[in-house]
């Protein structure tokens, strides 16, 4: 028989097998950091380098500003593909690129893009933009690229005043682009190469290259690298001839200039950033609190299910309400933007990119959080009292309502404490579903992000002192609520 | 046969099955059993706090329990005292007192449930800041106060020591009598029942294994069971008190602290009594009295003697005798004798 014990050694032995955590069978090829939206051109660079004989590249994608903070604290690459033009005149005037490799090798749009089948019939106008009460989907117009250049078109087209309140923060420009594809808004602004690759979106209209700033994709080699030599040779391939596929395969055209200007990158010096702390830390409070009237009453039940009942599936329905627990909220937020997109079976609330729908992601987030000290609190009355409850005449729930209530009340206090420090540091499930809007969705833990994107460390210290008094707080008091001794025995026998 | 109970109790749990009907003929019915025999449990099935599997219960004119239904404990209007007593520890006596009392005709019922159980001096305490025979008498006036058709009792003596014990049983019989609710009471303890009940079912296993009046059962159950008796305090003299009991005679029991006027339970070891047929003299026992044989029977390997005192509704009195006794004393039933008992023999109770 296959015993644990067998189990555990060949488990063992395939963890320790050489290469157990590499990519099967493979040696590690030279490091290439791209932003987000050129990942299709680094997978063009990545098939023609192994045309070549060369190991296969490893990919590692972000924004391009976090890419070049990586680089700008000491990470090795070979080679870096940006979107963001400014980051990279940022590494080359603190010298971290080798001389004279810094290139613009691309260019591309923007477009209107609308969800598949619900475009509006007529003809595109740039009236529409913004127009009614329609949300728009954008990524930070001073942190992050797209953004950036959205503004900057509609400044030209004089829209921008009429859009600016309309504006739904979302992360970057794929999670712009995964708004308008789920339906959570009508209409987005998103790169013309992101939305030539989706299925699920249309495009409404393509902005002439004239009306808007060209968007332009930089490469630079980081004289940190971790292979001699492959740098340069994955530029040379990039800005051949044969490169130019990879480029247009990821919907951009190819261009060749040397990278000139001087670094701006935006407002990100220190300390220039308006603090966003009060209406953050205000919707933080609102979700929290409100993530506490939504879980509750449902906690409660769940808790006192698992603690007094005995029923088929029990154990399985314990594993499901501890999944948020275990699974990451990203996991969640996805699952949720399914449920919830169009066509999801809770499409029709219309709940992404809300405060109710932040309250929704929180409060599945911090469900179990909730349960399992109410659940504890609960196994810790003798049901007996409550059966004696009812033979002095009280109906099912006034008796548990007088006697295991109370006597369970701490427990259940510190559930409520512990679920709503979860909802207010929660992040992963909540930008997904409801993005980043301040003074709607954006809370404490997505300011100090959003803090970490503009380089504003004056800020994000402000926000996390702030976190971490909270926390402490609802930690020190649930703990308190928690350790509580048990209350005496009622028994008979001295 | 019209009796306040019809109750029909089945329960399998596991290789433990329960399998009893109750019919009481009087007001107080004890069970009696050791632990495992499912004391307790048969009063949870019938305050409705486990489900019997395919039992019937009428109390009175109503149905509680039987295939088709099944009246939920809120409306059996069982007053349940369990061993446990389940306070509520986070309620005051006063609060757990009126805890099942809704109305207000129930809450001056509070005032005199106090004042019987001795309960007035504590109400503002909770349960943890008592001793065991209050929180006992609290368990018991909370039950009363719901306004129950019947008390069920468990083990309400047997987890108190003997001076506690000896406070707490006035105040049991003080309930019976004036609160005149049925009974059930379930003990391991033969004095307690013989004390309160006026019928018993032995039970074991599950089962009943003998029924009828508590003295008798009882004698033959449990084995050096002793003789109950109970009486007002008339006098403290050196030799003891004297203590009436019904039909007028006195026994003396040896405990100064007795007061006079009070009703007392005391024991009296069939062991420790004296059977003569003349008068003695020169005689440590105090107690002499003479008594009317009415039954001889074997328990086992015992060989005890009923006798009666003289009076209207006097105490039977079970004494330990030797077959060599028998034939000297002549013991056939009707033979008039004396019964001889030192006041330490007997023990109040």
């Amino acid at each position: 028989m296959f015993s644990f014990l067998q189990f555990l050694a060949l488990l063992g032995a395939t963890l320790c097998a050489p290469g157990a955590f590499a990519s099967p069978g493979v040696a590690q090829g030279p490091r290439v950091l791209v932003a987000s939206s050129l990942r299709e051109v680094a997978q063009g660079l990545d098939a023609q380098w192994q045309a070549e004989g060369g190991e296969p590249l490893v990919i590692s994608t972000a924004a391009s500003g976090d890419l070049a903070r990586q680089v700008i604290a000491g990470a090795r690459a070979d080679l870096i593909l940006s979107a963001d033009i400014r980051w990279m005149l940022e590494l080359r005037s603190r010298d971290l690129l080798t001389d004279g490799s810094a290139t613009v090798f691309a260019q591309g749009g923007l477009c209107v893009v609308a969800p598949k089948g619900a475009a509006p019939g007529d003809s595109f106008r740039v009236e529409w933009i913004g127009a009614g009460e329609a949300r728009l989907p954008l990524p930070s117009s001073e942190a992050v690229p797209l953004g950036r250049y959205a503004k900057r078109w509609l400044e030209s087209i004089g829209r921008w005043q009429a859009v600016e309140g309309r504006i739904t923060g979302v992360p970057d420009a794929r999670a712009a682009l995964a708004a308008v594809e789920a339906g959570a808004a009508p209409m987005g602004i998103v790169y013309l190469a992101d939305a030539r690759r989706s299925d699920s979106v249309e495009i409404l209209y393509s902005v002439p290259l004239d009306q808007a700033p060209a968007v332009e994709a930089a490469l630079g080699l980081p004289k940190r690298n971790t292979v001699d030599g492959a740098g340069t040779r994955l530029r040379e391939l990039l800005l051949l001839p044969a490169g130019a596929h990879s480029i247009r395969s990821a919907g951009l055209e190819p261009l060749q200039r040397p990278l000139s200007g001087e670094p701006d990158t935006g407002g990100a010096a220190p300390g220039t950033h308006p603090s966003v702390l009060g209406p953050v830390l205000w919707v933080s409070i609102k979700v929290a609190l409100a993530v506490v009237l939504l879980d509750f009453f449902p906690a409660l039940a769940m808790a006192w299910l698992l603690a007094r009942r005995r029923f088929w599936g029990r154990s399985v329905l314990e594993a499901l309400v501890h999944l948020p627990l275990i699974l990451p909220p990203t996991a969640v937020g996805w699952l949720l933007l399914l449920a919830l997109g169009k066509g999801g079976p809770l499409g029709s609330f219309d709940l992404l990119l809300t405060f109710p729908g932040a309250v929704l992601a929180g409060g599945v987030v911090s469900f179990p959080l909730f349960v399992r000290p109410m659940r504890a609190a609960l196994e810790g009355v003798d049901p007996r009292l409550e059966s004696m409850a009812r033979s002095l005449g009280l109906g099912p729930l006034r008796a548990f309502c007088s006697v295991t209530l109370p006597l369970a009340a701490r427990g259940i206090g510190a559930g409520v404490l512990l679920g709503m420090g979860r909802a207010l540091g929660e992040f992963g499930a909540t930008v997904l579903v409801a993005g980043s809007l301040l003074g709607e969705t954006r809370t404490l833990s997505m300011a100090v992000f959003e803090a970490y994107q503009l380089h504003d460390d004056r800020g994000a210290l402000q926000l996390v002192g702030v976190c971490g008094l909270l926390a402490f707080v609802i930690v020190f008091a649930a703990d308190r609520l928690g350790s509580a001794k048990p209350s005496p025995p009622s028994g008979g026998t001295p | 046969m019209s009796s306040w109970l019809h109750a029909e109790l089945r329960l399998r749990l596991g290789s433990f099955e329960l399998h009893l009907d109750l019919a009481p003929k009087g007001r107080a019915l004890g069970i009696f059993g050791a632990s495992g025999s499912g004391k307790s449990t048969l009063l949870e099935l019938l305050a409705g706090w486990r489900r019997g599997t395919g039992q019937r219960i009428r109390l009175g004119d109503r149905t509680l329990e039987d295939a088709s239904t099944f009246i939920p404990p809120e409306q059996r209007r069982m007053g349940f005292v369990p061993q446990d007593l389940c306070l509520f520890p986070h309620l005051t006596v006063r609060e757990n007192l009126a805890f099942g009392a809704g109305n207000t005709d129930q809450a001056r019922e509070i005032e005199r449930i106090a004042e019987v159980l001795e309960l007035s001096s504590f109400l503002g305490r909770k349960p943890h800041a008592l001793s065991g025979g209050q929180r006992q008498r609290v368990a018991l006036g909370r039950a009363l106060a719901s306004g129950p058709e019947v008390l069920l009792l468990d083990e309400p003596l047997s987890s108190l020591d003997t001076a506690l014990r000896r406070k707490l049983l006035p105040f049991l019989m003080a309930v019976r009598l004036q609160f005149d609710l049925p009974l059930i009471l379930v003990s391991h303890d033969a004095l307690e029942i013989e004390a309160l009940c006026d019928e018993v079912i032995v039970l074991d296993k599950g089962r009943a294994t003998s029924r009828g009046e508590p003295a008798q059962i009882l004698a033959a159950e449990a084995a050096g069971h002793p003789n109950l008796l109970t009486g007002i305090v008339q006098e403290q003299t050196p030799g003891g008190a004297a203590v009436e009991v019904q039909g007028g005679a006195h026994f003396y029991v040896a405990s100064p602290d007795l007061i006079v006027g009070t009703r007392v339970l005391f024991t009296l070891g069939s062991e420790d009594l004296l059977l003569a047929q003349a008068p003695l003299a020169g005689l440590s026992a105090r107690t002499a009295l003479p008594v009317q044989v009415t039954r001889v029977e074997q328990h086992g390997g015992l060989l005890l003697a009923e006798v009666s005192c003289a009076g209207p509704g006097a105490p039977k009195v079970r004494v330990r005798v030797t077959p060599g006794a028998v034939q000297e004393l002549n013991l056939v039933v009707g033979e008039n004798l004396m019964l001889y008992a030192k006041s330490t023999a007997a023990r109040p109770l």
